[in-house]
């Protein structure tokens, strides 16, 4: 019927014979009081729910709704009252067990009076705006049997020590605690006073706050690092199933917390700093599991990740001093970037299997270094802690451009027959994750453009595929200019072969003979190759013959290219000698400046330091280091007086006679591929600084035109942004230069402020 | 789908699986189909419940005279019959000197 008259309408009776009894309403209302005490003894069955339907209807009907309410009230609490004394009578053993009892027979009993007054709740609570019955059935619950000092602490206490008593290993019904918990929780109130449940919350985490105070005290005395990482982590699982499984508290994330707090937060330090089992020797030692734990434990608590970084970070400087300050390392190139990068590949390891999220760290477990893959996985913020600690200890070495490149060559130069590209592809990875953590990649340019040069010139032991898969990365790393002057040179290389061979068949169309010698010439751009112009040595007669050649081939270049100068480099030449010893006969493969001096022993047979100087006019380091070669090398040509490893400039030399070996070619080593001397590393120094002026010169060009104005410090932050690809310039070296466009009007100084303007 | 008895009938024959009994006050005896007579509110209740009614499936209404409860009995049935229906109903026919009458039990069975 509602259906049709759409809203609901307050029917008033108009008659009603029952109206005129005074007793009516007491009696109606006695009778529905015993209902509900019979209700309370759970003896629903006996009752009529029509009856009790109907007298709390007429009741409500007859606006005696106030004493059926009130009524209500004082009878329950009356009831609840005795439940108190009843329940309070139990043992400790018995007691949790009666208390969820009766709150489920509350439950129940609610449910039926409900049920019963419904036309109360329907009419009278709604226009009063009172509790409904059954809200009030729990209030009073509360109030009168779960607040009564006889229960609450009991009750409370009684909770909180089974959870104690599990957290100790004991088994406790989980159910029972259960039922406690959630009934504690239906029954918050959200008034001051009525909070049980925020109450409860609070004492579980102080009890928990001690417990595993407590806890953390004992097990850190006696527990190594990582026992105690795997109890903390174990402490944790056993929280998180219990508040799965019973502990159905408002704010689990809190509890968890509190445990955090205990086990991990306030003992941190001590944690990775436990002696012979704590951070460093887990990373010393490659505990990936134990490290990951510990990340784990420590990512989820506050400060643990900076902890956790700045403690790594302290490690590899250690480390990274250690290989440093090795003398063997410091003095062996190959050695020292092996360290290094050994010491690089440990530690991301450890960052990528062992800080990362559990999954990722999983499913990338067996799956081989990727390190691409890895790297959308692991902690961020730990990688960039390791590159930067490489960064910052890679820079502290002056040597590390010089010795990267040297460690290249060597790798090129030894293993590239029998190593596989792969390997080598892996090999020039790693160095060219060194390579970016070098600031001054110039320097390094300079290095390798010196030794792949050396490479490119001595023809052999050259493959222009492995050299162009690390240029590949050298401009997939810094861009395309960075690696332009390399590829000139192996273009000069490639066109140089053409030039001889153009020679060649215009000699044979003059048919001229080239004297018997084997001539092979390489023309280089200037500019690009790392070549300083030496004043030529002096050449001896015997070869007088081949500068005929290569004045014939000077005639052949220019007439094929016209406007080109040619200026010969000995320094980079090199020789074939046949040496007739008393044992046998020998060929020699020496450099040109060797071959000068061994043919000076043609017409002597001992020669002085000083004589050797003059007659060849070669510089003295260049001479050190042939004499060294010749007369301390593998193959000792010539002997030295006094004997030694070292050339000095008061040594005499004579030819050795009684030299034998049993090969036939003998290649005559030279030093120059080894590291630098202390002068010749200030010479590539000094180099690269003239270098780096009009590069910096250029930025700042560029940035002014762009600008027009600027102001000094914003000018130096953009020119140290725009070069820190190549290498990190020094404030005041800008400085200079830009005093230096200014005295050549490019710029000009607005007087006021420091700034400056663009002169078009 | 509604019976009539004799008046003065007693309450203790059994009642057909998935039917209850609604007697008026006025001894008339009506045989509902569970489904329909959980239309009130009242009637569901009391047949959820754990009282005497909901086991015996048989109750009195006191309240109500017969020819009032056979009106809300029919309306029980029409309203299970149209409940899913949209639009248009048919009209629910009632004399109109009814009407007041059948408010006021609409009221006390909730319905």
């Amino acid at each position: 019927m509602s259906r049709r008259l759409g809203s609901r309408v307050l029917i008033l009776p108009f008659k009603h014979s029952v109206q005129a009894d005074p007793k009516y309403a007491e009696r109606t209302w006695d009778s529905l009081k015993e209902a509900i005490k019979e209700i309370c003894k759970h003896n629903t069955g006996v009752l009529s729910y029509e009856e009790l339907y109907r007298n709390a209807y007429n009741l409500v009907l007859h606006k005696h709704g106030d004493m059926l309410y009130n009524g209500l009230e004082e009878c329950l609490t009356e009831l609840l009252d005795q439940v108190v004394k009843q329940v309070a009578a139990h043992a400790e053993s018995s007691f949790l067990e009666r208390v969820k009892q009766e709150w489920e027979w509350h439950k129940v009993s609610m449910v039926h009076i409900r049920d019963i007054l419904m036309y109360m709740d329907r009419t009278y609570v709604a226009a009063k705006r009172k509790t409904p019955v059954y809200d009030l059935g729990m209030a009073l619950f509360r109030e009168v049997f779960i607040k009564s000092p006889l229960i609450y602490e009991r009750l409370v206490n009684g909770i909180l020590g089974h959870i104690q008593l599990e957290r100790k290993g004991e088994e406790v019904n989980r159910q029972l605690m259960a039922s406690l918990i959630i009934m504690l929780r239906d029954l918050n109130g959200e008034q001051e006073g009525e909070e049980i449940f925020c109450d409860f919350e609070r004492r579980l985490l102080k009890e928990t706050a001690d417990f595993y105070y407590g806890e953390a005290q004992l097990q850190l005395s006696i527990c190594s690092c990582p026992v105690y990482l795997k109890r903390v982590e174990q402490r944790l699982v056993e929280e998180q199933d219990r508040i799965q499984n019973y502990l159905v508290i408002n704010s689990p994330s809190e509890l968890i917390k509190v445990v955090q707090d205990e086990l991990v937060t306030r003992h941190m330090e001590t944690i990775l700093d436990m002696e012979n089992s704590g951070f460093i020797h887990l990373v010393r030692n490659d505990c990936i599991q134990d490290l990951a734990t510990m990340y784990n434990l420590f990512h989820q608590v506050q400060g643990g990740d900076e902890l956790l970084r700045s403690r790594l970070k302290k490690e590899i400087r250690t480390q990274g001093n250690i290989i440093l300050n090795d003398v063997d390392n410091r003095n062996d190139p190959i050695r020292w970037v092996e360290a290094v990068i050994r010491l690089r590949q440990k530690y991301m390891n450890i960052v990528c299997h062992a800080f990362g999220s559990r999954q990722a760290a999983c499913t990338t477990w067996s799956s081989q270094v990727d390190t691409w893959s890895l790297e959308t996985c692991v902690d961020k913020k730990l990688l960039q802690t390791v590159n930067d600690s490489f960064e910052w200890f890679l820079n502290q070495f002056i040597r590390t451009s010089e010795y990267l490149s040297l460690y290249l060559d060597h790798r090129i130069r030894t293993d590239f027959r029998n190593a596989s590209e792969a390997e080598l592809e892996s090999c020039f990875e790693q160095v060219i994750l060194l390579f970016r953590a070098v600031r001054e990649k110039d320097l390094f340019e300079r290095y390798y453009k010196q030794h792949l040069a050396k490479r490119l010139l001595s023809g052999r032991n050259f493959s222009e595929d492995i050299e162009r898969i690390f240029i590949e990365k050298l401009k997939s790393e810094c861009g395309y200019q960075f690696t332009s002057k390399l590829e000139v040179m192996f273009t000069d290389i490639r066109t140089s072969a053409e030039e001889v061979e153009a020679f060649r068949s215009a000699m044979e169309d003059l048919q001229l003979s080239l004297n018997g010698i084997e001539f092979q010439v390489n023309v280089l751009t200037t500019g690009c190759w790392p070549i300083r112009n030496q004043p030529s040595a002096r050449l001896p007669l015997e070869m007088q013959r081949c500068c005929q050649v290569s004045g014939a081939f000077e005639k052949v270049y220019f007439a094929r290219h016209s406007g080109r100068l040619l200026s010969w480099q000995t320094s980079l030449g090199n020789v074939e000698l046949r040496a007739y010893f008393p044992s046998r006969r020998h060929e020699l493969m020496v450099s040109t400046h060797q071959a000068i001096i061994l043919l000076l022993f043609n017409h002597n047979d001992e020669l002085s330091f000083r004589q050797i100087q003059e007659e060849t006019g070669l510089p003295q380091s260049e001479l050190i280091r042939c004499l060294k070669s010749l007369a301390c090398g593998k193959y000792r040509i010539l002997c030295k007086e006094p004997k030694g490893k070292e050339v000095l400039d008061t040594d005499m030399f004579s030819f050795h006679s009684k030299f034998t070996c049993k090969l036939v070619r003998i290649k005559v080593s030279n030093i120059m591929a080894e590291k630098e001397t202390e002068e010749e590393k200030r010479e590539t120094q000094g180099r690269v600084d003239d270098d780096r002026k009009p590069q910096i010169e250029a930025a700042i060009v560029r940035i002014m035109k762009a600008r027009r104005y600027l102001d000094h410090n914003n000018l130096v932050s953009e020119v140290i942004s725009q070069l820190q690809t190549h290498f990190v310039p020094e404030p005041a070296e800008i400085k200079r230069r830009i005093e230096s466009l200014i005295e050549r009007e490019f710029l000009e100084r607005d007087n006021n402020q420091r700034s400056y303007r663009y002169v078009a | 789908m509604t019976q009539k008895n004799e008046k003065g009938a007693l309450l203790t024959r059994k009642v057909p699986q998935g039917y209850v009994l609604l007697k008026s006050s006025d001894g008339f005896e009506f045989y509902v189909a569970e489904e329909c007579a959980k239309v009130s509110k009242f009637l569901k209740t009391t047949l959820e419940s754990d009282f005497s009614e909901a086991k015996t499936g048989q109750m009195i209404l006191n309240e109500i005279p017969g020819h009032l409860l056979e009106k809300v009995c029919e309306y029980f049935y029409y309203h299970i019959m149209y409940e899913q229906t949209e639009g248009n109903l048919p009209p629910f026919e009632f004399p109109p000197e009814m009407a007041v009458e059948l408010l006021m039990v609409a009221n006390f069975l909730d319905t």
